[in-house]
């Protein structure tokens, strides 16, 4: 058995690259390559995407001081924290029951629906609920709430809607899964200290799970501050989410070194709230590192 | 309902769907005790415990603590302690907030439940460890946490659900024997479930022997120890012979096998059954003795101050205890004669 | 809790979770309905049930060409994730070295990065090395996206996997090579379908970053149906949307029967 071990420590490390290499070479290019064009682009001083030439930082400017851009980012912003705190404490309740509680498989079913549904399946059927000719409109006339149909759509009420309801699985799988980490004995032993539903949940549960509420609120604020298809097809004028800002920039306009600038501007700012959450959750991490079941 | 009970059960059973997890029965805790719920597991001890504690309803029967019904109340509003398994401290809280918890729970100000942690942590020697986290504590501080933050409410009644068993033996041994000295000094009603017989003959009060739901035998360690009522506690508690063997009419007589006769200490109560006699009960027959077993030496097993013999008598096979004096000179093969006095050998049916 | 709960509680709980789970299905419901209504305005109950839509749909070419398209494209991505992915994943959850943490990390980013973000970074990328718009630039954008759920999958199933056996193979006189395909591949069989299926379905649904790589003669059915949306309502599109619905569904039910959707948690 010698000959066997040796031979397995020495070209162990090579073994270890060549599992690792392809997808490591693969996904690098295709990250960085595009990324670093990107910020190469969103150098170029000309206003289009092609003839570029010469470096400048006019774009960057422009972005941050043209209240049009500046104020869409900063709504774009404040929409999403509303969006990530509201799934959050709609999620708590749901990711611990479905954790704790029965039928389980029928939980997860309905929640991994929605997550693994295309967007524009999702929006399609918000548009066929809310929409002029819609659900709710039929409901609320139906019990002569009102008398003519009324425009749901085009409004960020509506969009927050409808963001809330296509991220809210990500935040109520997060919490299920954190929740299932924590022994049922300590809620038990709670109970057993004079603690009612409330203390249990306030004391007990609530602070071991702040990382799975941190990795679902991660997730879903990112997905929110960028998104573009949900505010573009129901979002109207009215609510000018930054991302549709840039995808107008990009796609229509055809400005690709602006639009360079404001994407990666965006990016900075989903990257840094991701930090800013996950520095929360490590905070929690090492208590959690040392629950046992 | 009496006060003078820490914990009454009264006619209690429980049924999960179709299995009965427990069947009816009473049981009374006095104030002070140490009882042992003790039995192989799937007996129904922690179910009862369970019970006593709010975490299960009783399918039928009554649980009163100190004299108030607690059948339909929940665990949070029970006078109880419980120390779990695996201690189940929080491991987000250091040692004085884990034992502080309860305290703050039923609304104690800052200034006596600073002077009563400090004291119970005194109690159970864990004062320099107040600020430390539980995942830094060994196995033992962890239970003395547990213990400390369970204590600290002065409950009219303490649970362990085999508190012991994640430790090691020798752990365990020095724990068993802190709980107790540590229960009896504050004068606290204890409850403790195990399926270590050696653990409840050491420390207990009184021992409910428990078996697929039903109690058999409750009284003192001695008592369930010298005079078992039935087989299971006879094999269950220690080492027991069980020699299959019938009733003669005669008075508190048996006989063994074909000729074998044998005194023994209870009267017979139907014509077949077993004679139960512990290993440590026989002895070498000198001249004079009465109740003779001739026996035949298989297995010779040498332990210092005792050996222990496999013998066989006819075709029964039993075991022998003896002082390893009266073992000398003893080998494989050889024949002699054992006796045992009558009132260390009782029928069972 | 149960046993502390009151009744009404109780009750008040189950209530929410019936309404929320409800909620959640909701858009969903209300497609399926629309598909075999016979009706193109909306009114429930539905006037009379048909299978029109769904023939419609069939006979659109741009919709059936983009399903094509994007069932291809799916099962391209997949294979290229999971041949790439699962020793990638092997690697990561065996080894415990100080760099694997930064790989890790880099390997599961393209969740983390916007998908605005990835799909201009791509088409300017596309554009750069001459690839234009269409299959080729497509294909690396899904490849990029389902590697993560890929590798995330398989890591937890290798963690499940004990190592021990493949020691033992390698006592066996097992090279490398026999261990990985008539030891590891054959116990992570439902780890590798559960990963597969979902890189797909993944791949298949994906929009925000398909919108910027399709052409005119290559859209992905997703980016068609956006299209459909932006300029009518078309019942022919609640069918569409309902097979798409279908498909998902099946493939959720798969990867539970398979390998149980807990263990995505």
């Amino acid at each position: 058995m010698k000959g066997f071990t040796t031979r397995f420590a020495w070209s162990r490390d090579l073994y270890l690259l060549g599992l690792l290499t392809p997808a490591v070479a693969a996904v690098t290019l295709i990250l960085s390559v595009p990324i670093v064009w990107l910020v190469r682009i969103s150098l170029y001083p000309q206003n289009l995407p092609y003839g570029l030439s010469g470096w400048s930082a006019a774009h960057y400017i422009k972005a941050l001081t043209d209240s049009l851009y500046f104020g869409s980012l900063a709504r774009t912003t404040l929409y999403s924290v509303i969006v990530t705190v509201g799934t959050a404490i709609v999620s708590f309740p749901l990711g611990y029951a479905a954790a704790r509680g029965r039928l389980r498989r029928w939980k997860m079913f309905f929640i991994v629906l929605p997550l693994a549904l295309s967007l524009v399946v999702n929006i399609f059927g918000w548009i066929m609920i809310l929409g002029q000719n819609g659900l709710l409109n039929s409901v609320l006339m139906g019990v002569h709430l009102l008398d003519q149909p009324k425009q749901f759509l085009f409004g960020v009420g509506t969009v927050l809607l409808v963001l809330g309801h296509t991220y809210v699985p990500f935040q109520i799988l997060s919490i299920m899964s954190v929740v299932t980490q924590i022994d049922p004995m300590l809620e038990e032993a709670s109970a057993s200290l004079r603690g009612n539903r409330w203390t249990t949940f306030r004391r007990v549960i609530i602070p071991l799970a702040r990382p799975g509420i941190a990795a679902g609120s991660t997730i879903v604020f990112i997905l929110t501050v960028s998104s573009f298809i949900i505010p573009e097809l129901i979002g109207g004028a009215s609510v000018q989410m930054y991302a549709v800002l840039v995808f107008q920039q990009m796609m229509t306009v055809l400005n690709w070194p602006f639009g360079a600038a404001l994407s990666l501007i965006l990016l900075a700012v989903a990257l840094g709230f991701a930090r800013l959450f996950q520095a929360a959750a490590r905070a929690n991490e090492e208590l959690n590192s040392a629950v046992a079941k | 309902m009496s006060q003078k009970f820490a914990v009454a059960l009264i006619e209690v059973a429980k049924s999960y769907g179709d299995v009965a997890a427990l069947a009816k029965f009473s049981l009374e805790v006095q104030r002070g005790e140490l009882v042992c719920l003790l039995g192989p597991s799937g007996c129904g001890k922690t179910t009862t415990l369970r019970l006593i504690a709010g975490f299960a309803k009783p399918s039928y029967g009554r649980v009163f603590i100190e004299g108030t019904d607690v059948t339909a109340k929940p665990p949070h509003v029970r006078d109880i302690g419980i120390v779990f398994q695996h201690h189940a401290l929080f491991p987000h809280l250091s040692v004085f907030e884990n034992v502080e918890f309860g305290l703050r729970n039923v609304g104690a100000k800052k200034t006596e439940r600073m002077s009563r942690v400090t004291e119970m942590l005194a109690t159970v020697r864990l004062s320099g460890l107040a600020e430390r986290y539980p995942r830094e504590l060994s196995g033992g501080q962890q239970q003395r946490v547990a213990l400390a933050r369970a204590l600290v409410l002065r409950p009219a009644v303490l649970l362990l659900d085999e508190p012991f068993s994640s430790l090691d033996a020798q752990l365990r041994i020095h724990m068993r024997d802190e709980v107790r000295s540590l229960v009896h000094q504050l004068k606290t009603t204890t409850i403790l479930v195990t399926h270590d017989q050696e653990e409840a003959l050491a420390i207990s009060d009184r021992i409910v022997v428990m078996n697929k739901g039903c109690i058999e035998q409750v009284g003192v360690p001695s008592e369930i120890y010298d005079v078992p009522n039935s087989r299971f506690v006879a094999e269950f508690i220690g080492r027991c012979n069980l020699l299959p063997c019938n009733a003669t009419g005669r008075e508190r007589a048996v006989i063994i096998g074909d000729n074998q006769a044998l005194s023994i200490s209870n009267q017979p109560t139907a014509q077949r059954g077993v004679v139960a006699i512990r290993p440590e009960h026989l002895t070498v027959a000198d001249g004079s003795a009465l109740n003779r077993l001739r026996v035949e030496v298989v297995q010779f097993i040498y332990l210092g101050a005792r050996t222990h013999l496999r013998v066989k008598m006819q075709d029964q096979n039993m075991l022998v205890d003896l002082p390893s004096v009266q073992a000398k000179g003893l080998t494989i093969g050889d024949q002699f004669d054992l006796s045992v006095d009558s009132k260390f050998a009782r029928f069972l049916s | 809790m149960p046993w502390q709960s009151s009744k009404l509680a109780l009750l008040a709980w189950a209530l929410f979770q019936v309404i929320a789970y409800f909620v959640l299905a909701l858009p969903s419901l209300v497609i399926i309905g629309a598909s075999f209504d016979s009706s193109s305005v909306f009114s429930f109950p539905p006037h009379g049930l048909t299978l029109a839509w769904y023939a419609r749909a069939l006979a659109t070419p741009a919709f059936t060409a983009s399903f094509v398209l994007s069932v291809e494209l799916a099962t391209l991505a997949t294979a290229l994730s999971l041949l790439l992915g699962t020793p990638a994943a092997y690697a990561l959850q065996r080894y415990r070295l100080p760099g694997l943490q930064v790989v890790q990390t880099l390997l599961l980013s393209p969740i983390v990065i916007p998908a605005i973000v990835l799909g201009i970074g791509l088409l300017m990328f596309c554009n750069l090395v001459g690839l234009g718009q269409g299959l080729a630039g497509l294909l690396l954008g899904h490849f990029v996206i389902t590697l993560p759920y890929v590798i995330r999958t398989l890591i937890s199933s290798f963690s499940l996997f004990d190592v021990v056996l493949e020691e033992a193979a390698q006592s066996l006189r097992a090279t490398r090579f026999v261990v990985w395909f008539r030891v590891i591949i054959p116990s992570i069989v439902p780890g590798l379908l559960s990963a597969g299926i979902f890189a797909f379905v993944t791949s298949f649904g994906n929009v925000a970053l398909s919108i910027f790589l399709v052409s005119s003669d290559a859209a992905t059915l997703p980016v068609q149906m956006f299209l459909s949306v932006e300029h009518s309502s078309d019942p022919t599109l609640a069918a569409v949307a309902s097979v798409v619905i279908f498909i998902t569904g099946a493939v959720v039910l798969t990867v539970d029967r398979l390998a149980g959707l807990q263990r995505l948690v």
